[in-house]
């Protein structure tokens, strides 16, 4: 875990720098003739939704490689990204409601990607409660990394069915206005692009510094399981 | 080696339809749950050949759950389940055998509840209750495989009813989207099936091939 | 575009919100923990 120390300063001020760069793009994006100003919520929403999917990749190869390998790091990066992916999924799921609201006319839509996402949130919450509830601290690490690659698999499954499911069902007016609005070109672009790599940092570094809160939680859970029981 | 995944699963069903406490529990649980939806929704009887569907499948997700609660029980009480990892067969096999005994239970409800529900309900569906029934135990399969794995994911795990509700609804999403699609498919003269029956096989395929695997790492010491 | 701008402030207090308040709470709880470790383990790295 040294090199988490290591990297978390720069890390953290490399994020900084590339949220503020991305602020200002965002204030000098001039505004979409179809949705305004709305547009601007969309570059908060669609880094938030990239970096809950791309939290999600990171835990299922976390995942894998402590099954595989059995290293402790592994695990600790996993419970770290889940942490960060569920923070990330939510507020995906909050700006897309707030987005919704004015161009929908709707807090919630049962569209797709936002069934996708309630359904990825669930998904999270049942990884850190799993973890939690057994009592072998090597067990529960075993059982939520095994949970994490079955969901893995699972989530293009659940994607595509709600997909089919969606688009069967919908109503064409909500099909219409969703492909108008969600579509960004042009001037558009830098400031999502720009806010997509700041929010990837984001989560790196939001992963590094639940990563070392686990790590001394769990030092410091050993030392006292070694001092409950000093003949062990 | 299939005889011993047949001698585990035998033993749960044949074990239980003595004492009938799983069956007889799963049952009466889909019972009150379709009293819950009547009292809920009060359904005439267009609306109810609409909402047969959902029913049968939320009803046939949640009674899975009761039926999971208790797949691994009878080890739990005499603490068998670390003599049953030390027979000699493999992990895959005993994986194999509770599945099975999970499955047959869970398809005898599923034959009770369905003539039930469209009594209950007042559906005239009476020449489409093969494929349904297909339908519903073709979702099955994969329901009661990841549903089982889950089942010894949660052994010993704390408030497990709850826990083991919270980690199958999510991932069951495409069973029941699918499912639902597809017995009002069969309800409607131009429904559509075909794809539905796809996604629920693709679904059955994804679990089938990979829970015993999952089971053999959960159990590795 | 005024009109929207209630939204738009709401998602970004939000974001700030969400984001920076967990950042912060895991950065303090591992300090807290950091600090019972030493005490708890002074010789250790």
């Amino acid at each position: 875990m040294n090199i988490l120390k290591k990297i978390q300063l720069p890390l953290g001020l490399l994020t900084l720098i590339s949220l503020a760069v991305g602020a200002w793009y965002v204030y000098q994006a001039p505004a979409d003739f179809q949705q305004g100003g709305a547009v601007r919520i969309l570059y908060v929403h669609v880094p938030s939704a990239k970096m809950a999917l791309l939290s999600y990749l990171f835990l299922t190869v976390a995942s894998v490689l402590y099954l595989w390998k059995r290293w402790e790091g592994a695990d600790i990066v996993a419970e770290a990204a889940t942490a960060v992916g569920a923070a990330f999924t939510a507020l995906t799921l909050a700006s897309g409601a707030i987005w919704g609201k004015p161009m929908w006319g709707t807090w919630w839509a049962w569209d797709a990607r936002l069934t996708s996402m309630l359904v990825l949130l669930i998904i999270y919450k049942g990884l850190m409660v799993l973890r939690h509830s057994l009592d072998d601290p090597v067990k529960g690490a075993r059982a939520t990394a095994i949970l994490a690659i079955i969901g893995g698999v699972d989530l293009p499954i659940i994607h595509y069915s709600v997909v089919w499911w969606r688009t069967l069902h919908q109503p064409p007016s909500l099909t219409a206005a969703e492909n108008s609005s969600v579509h960004i070109s042009g001037p558009l672009l830098p400031p999502l692009l720009i806010l997509s790599g700041a929010f990837i940092l984001l989560g790196l570094y939001m992963v590094t510094v639940k990563a070392r809160q686990i790590e001394a939680r769990r030092r410091l859970d050993a030392l006292e399981a070694a001092r409950m029981h000093p003949d062990e | 080696m299939l005889k011993a995944a047949y001698r585990i699963a035998w033993k749960d069903v044949a074990g239980d339809l003595r004492r009938r406490a799983t069956l007889s529990s799963m049952l009466f649980f889909a019972i009150s749950v379709l009293v819950v939806f009547q009292a809920a929704f009060e359904p005439d009887r267009k609306e109810a050949v609409r909402l047969l569907p959902g029913l049968l499948w939320a009803t046939t997700l949640f009674t899975t759950l009761v039926g999971l609660g208790r797949v691994f029980q009878a080890e739990e009480e005499d603490g068998a389940f670390e003599g049953l990892l030390l027979a000699s067969v493999p992990r895959g096999v005993i994986f194999f055998g509770k599945w099975l005994g999970n499955l047959l239970l869970t398809l005898l409800v599923e034959l009770l509840i369905l003539p039930l529900t469209m009594v209950l309900f007042n559906v005239d569906a009476w020449t489409q209750v093969p494929a349904i029934l297909g339908i519903l135990g073709l979702g099955t399969l994969g329901l009661t495989g990841l549903g089982t794995l889950l089942a010894a994911m949660t052994r010993g795990a704390r408030s497990r009813e709850t826990l083991l509700a919270l980690l199958l609804l999510p991932l069951t999403a495409p069973l029941l989207i699918s499912g639902v699609q597809a017995v009002a498919g069969v309800l409607q003269p131009d429904g559509v099936v075909a794809p539905w029956l796809k996604l629920l096989i693709i679904f059955d395929l994804v679990y089938l091939a990979m829970t015993p695997w999952a089971f053999g790492w959960l159990v590795e010491e | 575009m005024s009109d929207y701008t209630p939204y738009v402030t709401a998602v970004y207090v939000l974001a700030f919100v969400i984001l920076g308040g967990y950042t912060l709470r895991w950065h303090a709880s591992w300090k807290k923990l950091q600090r019972q470790l030493d005490h708890l383990d002074p010789e250790a790295p």
